[in-house]
């Protein structure tokens, strides 16, 4: 319960209209029931005690003051479409963002600044008149911007550019007890046009491989990079649930190749890396491709089941590659023709490609993966080496077989894999789908899976999965990496934050709770 | 009425996975940072509780037995224009039923006596007490016929007039009948028209909604019809859609088949049947009706049960709002000389609702205001000089807006600017 | 602090200190300006075990350290704290992974430039690189210091993969994909930079010389060694034109390196690099001349040279310049391909272009948005006009496709010790920080002083808070940036 003193400070604050403690509409605000379906959020997840919609830095910045001095903790979310923003402390206040959706396209400095409020369909609608793109995330264009940024920032666009972390230019933080910092070039002036401030780069409290996950203070504005695109219209198309961007073939191509195994299609992305060419490179699950054909979930099971019980058994590997005529049309036609050169070398088939694109320029189409059975999540999602991704797949694989059920069988299918940073990177996501009606003794298999066995195996390959504190245990995976990043990262936390109000138990903690709380757990903890 | 109760919709409650689909326009669709949502009540209200994603987890609540049906609680379900938005948006991946859910809590309310809000219960009153929503006495609804008209006393098209279109905006009728005349189109009117039972349906009455579903459906074939054509959009919905749900059946099962005035006027188009005479200088922006767009599709009920992985059995067929009336209207504003069309940003099923739906308009005045003067803030912004529906309650709408706020814009029905270009002179509005 | 000393020499061996006075002054002949302060002693460990050792004596006895890597010390990031210990890491001098299949190279703090290119070269393999750097300079100095590089793609923009540390308290530590525990025997590749977890340890190295701990090796990204190289000149005459051409080449994504200089820094740096006479030097150099090497790898190299260079003409002639405006490397200079000194350190050994007639440490250099580049260039040049003897060297270095740029300007006097030029120097220093340069990387104290001095109070707060939380003890070269020995005990305020 927030005291009526407290509330009437929060009420004049942001105005009655943004404002309740009704439990009607505070519990639209749970981490239950949002398509999270793993432990946390069954065993920690809570209904919000208030719930407050701030406009500007400046209410916000007032309202951590009053949350520092009473020692109310709070959770800031803009869409919540990272389910793990979702309250885990009783009494907690929920700070809704998405009133902060100022967007500012600067063509000139390839930027854009944003609130918190902004998708990153709105982003790239604004982005594209100006000749410019981001890249929308895996996670889906309705995800904001600027948690986005904070957190993940992965998609088959970043194929050139890589994860969020470097696009993230100056930025206006509201620390936790309430003082607002401006980072990068708004430290000296107005203009946020750069990231880098004066000395150390403060953006390294703002993420690492992954964010805070709303568990450092609120960032209310950030300036992002945009990237230069080619100068054509890209016609929506459709009528839900099938829209599309047409794509303009002489400037925008999709490619798609059959390699035989998937070693073959992992050296295609090496080389495809080397020669510096392309704006996309992907190896498209087995059963994404189903999903994009399917008329209905029905329909898609049918079709998968029928093909999983076909003999011989399809073994070949898709590989998908996006083309873009960034400088030229002469541009796409050269790279189209060292893209065929490789294909041709690996012995790799071209298939056709509908020149349309659902996902990845404008959409995302993330949801489709709790379409499948109700329930998603990836137990890593990891950048590194091509090879370690092909290592730390094998051993996934592996384990997966042991979890299925209750995972959905998908053939022992390698994950999705995609060429990162011009392929000095190669991205492994594994994904898992299972049904959250099963059996409770189905779920708690899941939970271990996802909690335990997943990280521990990620632990032994030596793969740093980046969603590291949405499954994994700090105290098991702190100390094999860093060594003791947990240290450190604790130090930041204690420095900013040392009251720990700034959405607890933070993303330190959460998931040792969970351990600690689920019995069916904690008698397989052995570290 | 088992079929619309709540707990039948627990599993779409349960899965939503908080995407927000129901509230963004497609992002395919999405043009800029203005006019990206497409959910009037959160737009209007901010908070999450407010819209589709919200309000299923207050049915789960509810269902689970630790929330009741609060003040509040009604007062998040009925601050809804139940225009189908967030269903669509929904169904491009996940394919819940949202606008189910919706419908079912308000069932609910009205079940248990906590709803409908006092004013939706003064309108079902009025329905049912003089046959029309706005209680006007039942012999002034032949009062828009105009002179000369002679509609034959059976026929196997039925013009279903409507209410608004009897009691307020008598043009749309008028220009109906008169199209129909001067393509020589035989059609009859109802004896006794009364309303067709919309507001009782999105009230939550579905008792009341049902008995007068009958009684309609009777009067039709009393007059010897086959075909229900009307000029408003409700209407239209309400016997292509609600009827048979109600009754629970096919779409295709019912003795009737509902045709929108559109739907009449784009297939004589497309066979070369309409001559339009000269030009009508006009920028036009299409408004889409949520219920001849995306709300339009055919029933068809389901009782089959969820397996593993939520698997229907049998296989259900979903209704995603793809088959809605969009071209057609669009067909017939191109055909007319003169006119340019232009399609707003949220446009066919990503369009904004007028804010008359769902009962708002009576219920919330001002909420709907807040959303028509957004849509109308949307044609404005589009250079349109006009804005063109086929409702006569998106009509309201923005007439209301465009008064409140003094602009030049105007507002025409579709049937007005049809009768026109065909006859050369326009009914008076 | 004889203790000090004899402990200094018990941890790392006596042939790895210098701590008399003689030594240590002869040592410091390295500084391209001696410093004032004299250490204590410098150290020359060999591994991190070493440099973790010294790290937790110098906690121990609260002496402070200044970590160096490079042989010469251009700026003043590495001047000694008066009575501290000079960690020197030339002996970390290894090349110790070229990783031809991830395209990356593991060196030691202590590998310079003059070693890495090279060694890379052999490979087929290239690293971007900053503009003509010392020979003897670390390259993993030169990449955590923000040094821009010529190649403004923002792919190329940050090669540092990941890293090994000591921490200002001793620990060692790894960063991104480097990090886990068994790095070299498991999976990890460390060829990703970020974390691990939620904080960014390679963030808070870049541009904290020296104050944040003590890196002892990097992995960093490199590239396929082009087969075809085309240089592009384009002689130009105003900043104006200069800015407009690089936006829109940038803009098509034309190119890699990609920068402009002004008559007086092209002389200084590309002519002397070619050893060109003064009497060419004096007939042909264009007020400014803006560069483009454009280049291909192993496939159809000469069809990408010309798509690019086809594209260039159709910006060339946006910008309302002929196509005759584009000279190669041997029409305008007549001599050997440019793309190749460009691609390599700075030729003499001893001297360096950004020492030449420059008064020691007078160069500026700062971020600016490109558009905003011209009203800083003619700020600087209204600022030194004053001083008749003062030439100014501009050169303008666009960064992430254009999305920034750096701009450095160098005071060419022929008196070292001039002190009207000095005068001059700061009072362009004091205008552009007014105009809103964003310097990020302030070197020497004074502007250091005059660029903190100027920022909000909660950022210091936090730069200091974030130093404590990481060298509590506040040992890491204390003096430095804004910070210094006395924060220790306070609470970080400015």
């Amino acid at each position: 319960m927030i005291s009526p003193s407290v509330y009437k400070q929060f009420k004049d604050i942001v105005g009655k209209p943004y404002i309740s403690h009704d439990p009607e509409v505070c519990q639209a605000y749970t981490l239950r029931n949002r398509g999270f379906h793993g432990a946390e959020a069954r065993l920690l997840g809570t209904v919000p005690a208030c719930v407050l919609l701030p406009k500007t830095t400046e209410q916000v910045s007032a309202i951590l003051q009053i949350c520092y001095q009473h020692e109310i903790p709070y959770i800031p979310a803009s869409t919540f479409w990272f389910t793990q923003a979702g309250p885990r402390a009783e009494n907690c206040l929920f700070l809704d963002l998405k009133r902060m959706n100022e967007l500012q396209v600067d063509s000139s400095a390839l930027n854009a600044t944003v609130g918190p409020g902004v998708t990153y369909a709105q982003l790239q609608a604004e982005a594209l008149k100006h000749g410019l793109y981001t890249m929308v995330p895996g996670g889906g264009s309705q995800a904001s911007v600027v948690a986005n940024h904070l957190s993940w920032g992965f998609s088959p666009l970043t194929y050139r550019v890589g994860m969020a972390n470097r696009r993230i230019l100056a930025a206006e933080w509201v620390l936790p007890d309430g003082e607002v910092v401006g980072l990068g070039s708004l430290a000296t002036g107005d203009d946020p046009f750069w990231g880098e401030g004066v000395g150390p780069d403060l953006r390294g409290l703002l993420r690492g491989s992954i964010g805070w996950m709303g568990s450092l203070g609120v960032v209310t504005k950030m300036c992002v990079r945009l990237f230069p695109f080619q100068p054509e219209r890209l016609r929506s198309s459709g009528v839900s649930p099938e829209t599309f961007l047409v794509l303009p073939t002489h400037r925008i191509r999709w490619y798609n190749f059959l390699c035989q195994d998937l070693k073959t299609l992992l050296e295609m992305m090496v080389e495809i890396g080397e020669a510096e060419i392309a704006a996309a490179v992907m190896r498209v699950p087995r059963m994404w491709r189903f999903i994009a054909k399917a008329e209905s979930k029905e329909d898609f099971w049918e079709q998968w089941n029928r093909s999983n019980n076909k003999e011989p058994k399809d073994s070949s590997e898709l590989l998908r590659v996006l083309l873009v005529g960034y400088t030229s049309t002469a541009q796409l036609e050269y790279e189209e023709k060292v893209l065929m050169a490789i294909a041709q070398k690996y012995g790799a088939v071209s298939r056709p490609a509908q020149q349309r694109d659902q996902s990845w320029i404008q959409s995302a189409d993330s949801v489709s993966m709790w379409w499948v059975s109700g329930a998603f999540m990836s137990v890593t999602g990891q950048v590194d080496t091509i090879d370690c991704a092909a290592a730390t797949s094998a051993d996934m694989v592996k384990l997966k077989e042991q979890y299925t059920p209750p995972l959905v069988q998908d053939h022992q299918d390698p994950g999705w894999f995609q060429a990162t940073d011009m392929g000095h990177g190669g991205y492994l996501e594994f994904l898992n789908y299972w049904d959250p009606r099963d059996s409770e003794e189905m779920i708690q298999l899941v939970d271990r899976y996802y909690h335990l066995d997943g990280p521990k195996c990620l632990v032994q390959r030596g793969a740093l999965s980046f969603f590291i504190q949405t499954n994994s245990p700090l105290s098991l995976d702190g100390p094999h990496f860093g060594p003791h990043y947990d240290h450190w990262t604790r130090k930041v936390k204690e420095m900013l934050d040392p009251k720990g109000l700034s959405n607890p138990p933070g993303i330190l903690d959460a998931i040792d709770q969970v351990i600690e709380r689920a019995p069916w757990l904690k008698k397989h903890k052995d570290w | 009425m088992d079929h619309l109760r709540l707990e039948r919709f627990r599993w779409d409650a349960e899965n939503c996975c908080g995407c927000k689909s129901c509230i963004w326009v497609d992002p395919i669709y999405v043009q800029g940072k203005d006019y990206s949502i497409r959910c009037p009540s959160l737009q209007r209200f901010k908070f999450d509780s407010y819209s589709a994603l919200g309000r299923l987890k207050l049915a789960l609540a509810i269902l689970n037995g630790s929330m009741k049906i609060t003040e509040k609680a009604l007062d998040i379900i009925y601050q809804c224009n139940l225009c189908g938005a967030c269903d669509t948006g929904c169904k491009r991946n996940l394919d819940l039923d949202p606008l189910m859910v919706l419908e079912a809590l308000r069932i609910r309310a009205v079940a248990q006596g906590a709803g409908p809000p006092p004013a939706l219960a003064q309108l079902i009153r009025r329905v049912r007490d003089t046959g029309n929503r706005f209680g006007l006495k039942r012999a002034k609804s032949a009062a828009w016929i105009p002179e000369g008209i002679k509609p034959s006393n059976r026929a196997k098209i039925a013009y279903f007039v409507g209410c608004n279109a009897s009691y307020k905006n008598n043009s749309i009728a008028q220009a109906t009948v008169k199209i129909l005349e001067h393509l020589g189109i035989e059609y009859a009117l109802m004896e006794e028209e009364s309303c067709c039972g919309h507001p009782l349906f999105v009230s939550g009455a579905a008792s009341e909604a049902l008995a007068l579903a009958k009684t309609n459906i009777e009067m039709l074939s009393d007059a010897g019809a086959s075909i229900v054509l009307t000029s408003c959009a409700e209407c239209y919905k309400t016997w292509k859609v609600d009827y048979p749900k109600l009754l629970d059946k096919p779409t295709s099962d019912m003795p009737y088949k509902a045709v929108h005035l559109v739907e009449l006027l784009a297939g004589l188009l497309a066979k070369g049947g309409l001559r339009f005479r000269g030009p009508i200088e006009m920028k036009v922006a299409y408004h889409d009706p949520c219920c001849l767009g995306r709300l339009s599709e055919d029933w068809t009920p389901w009782h089959g049960s969820r397996g593993p992985n939520g698997l229907t059995q049998p296989p259900k067929p979903y209704r995603r709002g793809t088959n809605g009336i969009y071209q057609q209207p669009r067909q017939l504003i191109s055909a007319i000389e003169g006119l340019e069309l232009i399609d707003l940003p949220r446009t066919r099923e990503n369009a904004l609702c007028c804010g008359a739906g769902g009962g708002v308009l009576d219920v919330y005045p001002e909420f709907a205001a807040f959303t028509a003067q957004d849509r109308l803030q949307e044609v404005i912004d589009s250079g349109a000089q006009a804005v063109v529906s086929a409702c006569p309650y998106c009509l309201d709408s923005f007439q209301v807006a465009i008064q409140s706020t003094g602009h030049l814009l105007k507002a025409y029905d579709i049937s007005h600017l049809v009768s026109l270009a065909l006859l050369g002179h326009e009914v008076a509005q | 602090m004889i203790n000090l000393n004899k402990r200094l020499r018990d941890t790392v061996g006596a042939e790895n200190v210098i701590d008399g006075e003689q030594g240590i002054r002869q040592y410091l002949h390295s500084f391209a300006v001696k410093p004032k302060a004299l250490p204590r002693a410098i150290v020359l460990p060999r591994d991190s075990a070493t440099i973790q050792r010294i790290v937790i004596l110098a906690n121990d006895l609260c002496v402070p350290i200044t970590p160096v890597s490079s042989r010469i010390h251009l700026h003043q990031g590495a001047d000694p704290v008066k009575g501290g210990i000079m960690v020197d890491l030339r002996h970390l001098n290894r090349i110790l992974e070229i990783d031809r299949r991830n395209r990356k190279v593991r060196v030691e703090a202590g590998v310079t430039w003059g070693q890495l290119i090279p060694a890379l070269m052999k490979e087929n393999l290239m690293i971007t690189n900053p503009l003509f750097p010392h020979r003897e300079t670390s390259v993993v100095s030169s990449l955590l210091d923000r040094t821009p590089p010529l190649d403004p793609r923002f792919e190329c923009a940050e090669p540092i993969a990941s890293l090994e540390l000591v921490w200002p308290t001793g620990e060692l530590f790894r960063t991104g994909t480097a990090s886990h525990v068994n790095y070299g025997a498991s999976s990890a590749g460390g060829a990703y930079p970020y974390g691990p977890g939620p904080i960014d340890p390679l963030r808070l190295l870049q541009g904290s010389q020296g104050t944040m701990g003590i890196v002892t090796w990097a992995n960093i990204r490199v590239k396929k060694r082009p087969t075809l190289n085309e240089t592009i000149l384009v002689p130009l005459d105003s900043p104006q034109h200069v800015t407009a051409l690089m936006h829109a080449v940038q803009k098509r994504r034309i190119g890699r390196e990609c920068f402009a200089l002004n008559a007086a820094m092209l002389k200084t740096t590309i002519c002397e690099a070619l050893d060109l006479p003064k009497a060419f030097i004096d007939k042909r150099l264009p007020q400014w001349l803006f560069v483009l090497v454009i280049s291909a790898a192993k496939w159809f190299p000469e069809e990408k040279i010309a798509y690019e260079k086809e594209a260039l003409r159709k910006v060339m002639d946006s910008e309302g310049l002929t196509v005759d405006c584009m000279n190669s490397d041997k029409q305008l200079f007549g001599l050997g391909p440019l793309h190749h000194i460009l691609r390599s350190p700075w030729p003499d050994p001893k001297a360096h272009w950004t020492l030449n007639g420059t008064i020691p440490h007078k160069r500026l250099f700062f971020i600016s948005r490109l558009d905003k580049a011209p009203a800083f260039i003619r700020n600087m040049e209204q600022e030194a006009a004053g001083a008749k003897r003062i030439s100014l060297g501009v050169y303008v270095q666009p960064l992430e496709y254009g999305g920034g740029t750096h701009l450095e300007f160098a005071f060419f006097t022929p008196n070292q010790h001039d002190h009207e030029a000095d005068e001059i120097f700061w009072a362009c220093a004091i205008s552009s920080i007014k105009l809103g340069a964003h310097y990020t990387r302030p070197q020497g104290r004074r502007l250091a002083r005059l660029v903190y001095g100027r920022l909000d109070p909660q950022y210091i707060r936090l730069l200091k808070e974030t130093k404590r939380s990481f060298d509590p003890n506040f040992i890491m070269n204390p003096d430095k940036l804004c910070f210094s020995f006395e924060d220790k005990g306070n609470n970080g305020s400015s």
